[in-house]
């Protein structure tokens, strides 16, 4: 019993300090940051003040639900924990006996306790709209990352590909069959339709 | 367990009746009608032989873009031009080629079809109307007909395709030519053709770009392109030239017949196949939708015909309307764009009659 509880504190110290490194990544320059990025990409200045006031709109729209999720969640697990101590005390008192030993439970059952209150005020800090802006564009900014090494890999780049001149000229999709020059029309034709099913 | 609650008898449902009526998915758009829309628009022979440039996927217009440079592009070095001086030698020039937006709605019996389709099944098979393979021998028959439309759309024009080649209603005249994606080009006078004549006009053609647009003779893509009449007309001839009768200066300069007979190509007179035909060097095309008496001398590059197959754009339906009306008929719908133009149609000589 020990053991868990254990574990479950030191799951704790671990969520506090991922938090901690991404409030130190928050910088105020986020903007110019991300897009930094765009144009090391290859897009211009203005395509990359574009493409953030795009994803900052995308954000206002759908950002806060994500992170409201997650908070639920993690307040499950930690309900979820709470109930399992609530659980685990009465088959101590039954497995101790005696005054001196119910207090020192009581006492070690506190403190964990007192770490949640501490997490849960900072969890509310973070879910202020800036933060939640943050997280998301710390997010994205990842996610891009990963996409253009996997671009990158694959050998696309679709920032250095050119400019159509002729823009309503599209990429013809699909095969398109070569006829026989040999017959007439119609032996062509017979040819080309012989296996369409 | 399908079985099991099937309400018919497993026997019954072993047998398989062949004119049993069921509807087939009909109706194909975008890159899906593509196997029926491609034997519509890519069998023609101008086309198919490869005799003109195709560009596919456009959705209504497409920009080519042409460079030519002019001869003075090198200019004097050293110390004494250090100075940038533009050549000014670079000329950039656009041609456009606009979709013309067509369509094919036809209506067939299916009694009508029933003999032909019989005969290319044999008489072992089973005729089942809504197999995909009758389905697939109606839209042929319709796709090969619309095929030769094409052939003689790019080249003639027609009251609803005004983009051909060398007219934009159908006839080789004035107005048609006029209007027409050659309207531009180089022309040349020839007479009507004949099996004595035909060396000749073909020679005046070939003297003309000779003296006009000698730069396009050394270009490996260069062809006459001819109707079959002149293409016949020219077997017919070189089958029984004799020994330079036929093709002399005072023929080219005059474009009057000559007395041409001779032992021919060979000297094995008119006992002989030819499989290409060639004008100094140069391929004889020929091209089923062309005007009789009119010769076109181009590079394939520059003759471009487009289309939207493999766009959204395209449609081909089959459509049953036997099952719902009572009928025997099918209706077969196709929707597809065409459009031709010339790169540069300066570079064109055209031979005309009129």
């Amino acid at each position: 019993m020990f053991r868990k509880r254990k574990f479950a504190e030191e799951e704790v110290v671990e969520e506090t300090t991922t938090e901690t490194t991404e409030t130190e990544e928050s910088t105020p320059d986020s903007m110019e940051q991300f897009i930094n990025l765009l144009v090391d990409m290859g897009l211009s200045a203005e395509q990359a003040e574009a493409v953030h006031t795009m994803a900052m709109e995308l954000v206002d729209v759908s950002g806060g639900e994500t992170i409201t999720e997650e908070v639920k969640e993690e307040t499950k697990v930690e309900a979820s924990r709470q109930g399992r101590e609530r659980r685990q005390s009465p088959r101590r008192e039954f497995s101790r006996r005696g005054v001196e030993g119910r207090r020192e439970r009581f006492s070690r059952d506190e403190e964990p306790t007192r770490g949640r209150r501490v997490l849960s005020e900072q969890r509310s800090e973070r879910t202020s709209p800036t933060q939640r802006l943050e997280v998301q564009l710390r997010r994205q900014r990842r996610e891009m990352a990963e996409m253009r090494k996997q671009l990158i890999e694959l050998g696309a780049q679709p920032a250095t590909r050119g400019l159509s001149n002729a823009p309503q000229r599209r990429e013809v999709s699909g095969h398109i069959p070569t006829p026989s020059a040999e017959g007439s029309i119609q032996d062509r034709v017979n040819a080309m339709l012989k296996n369409v099913r | 367990m399908n079985n099991r609650y099937n309400s018919l008898p497993s026997r019954s449902s072993r047998r398989q009746f062949s004119n049993n009526p069921q509807g087939l998915a009909g109706t194909y758009a975008g890159v899906l009608s593509t196997p029926f829309i491609a034997p519509a628009l890519k069998t023609a022979d101008t086309l198919v032989k490869g005799y003109v440039r195709q560009i596919d996927g456009i959705s209504y217009k497409a920009v080519l873009s042409a460079t030519s440079i002019a001869d003075d592009v090198i200019q004097a070095g050293g110390a004494s031009a250090c100075a940038f001086s533009d050549g000014d030698s670079v000329t950039l020039s656009e041609s456009i080629l606009t979709l013309t937006d067509l369509k094919v709605n036809e209506e067939l019996c299916r009694a009508t079809m029933l003999n032909s389709w019989q005969q290319q099944l044999g008489p072992r098979n089973s005729a089942d109307w809504s197999s995909p393979e009758y389905r697939n021998f109606v839209m042929g028959q319709v796709a090969a007909k619309t095929a030769q439309g094409v052939e003689n759309a790019i080249w003639k024009g027609s009251s609803v395709f005004a983009n051909g080649f060398l007219s934009s209603n159908g006839t080789f005249g004035t107005t048609g030519f006029n209007a027409s994606s050659l309207a531009n080009a180089t022309t040349q006078a020839i007479a009507a053709m004949t099996a004595s004549n035909v060396l000749q006009q073909i020679g005046l053609v070939y003297n003309k770009a000779a003296t006009a647009k000698s730069a396009i003779l050394s270009k490996p893509d260069l062809k006459f392109f001819v109707s079959n009449k002149t293409a016949a007309l020219y077997r017919q001839a070189i089958a029984t030239a004799g020994g330079g009768i036929a093709f002399d200066t005072a023929g080219l300069a005059s474009g009057v017949a000559e007395s041409n007979t001779g032992q021919g190509y060979n000297n094995m007179v008119t006992n002989q196949a030819f499989t290409t035909l060639n004008f100094l060097g140069i391929q004889i095309a020929e091209c089923p939708g062309m005007f009789d008496d009119a010769i076109v001398l181009a590079q394939s590059e520059n003759l471009v015909v487009g289309s939207n197959m493999g766009t959204d754009y395209t449609q081909a339906s089959y459509i049953q309307t036997y099952l719902y009306d009572g009928s025997d008929n099918v209706r077969v719908t196709m929707r597809f764009g065409l459009g031709t133009v010339a790169g540069i149609a300066t570079d064109v000589i055209v031979g005309k009659s009129f």
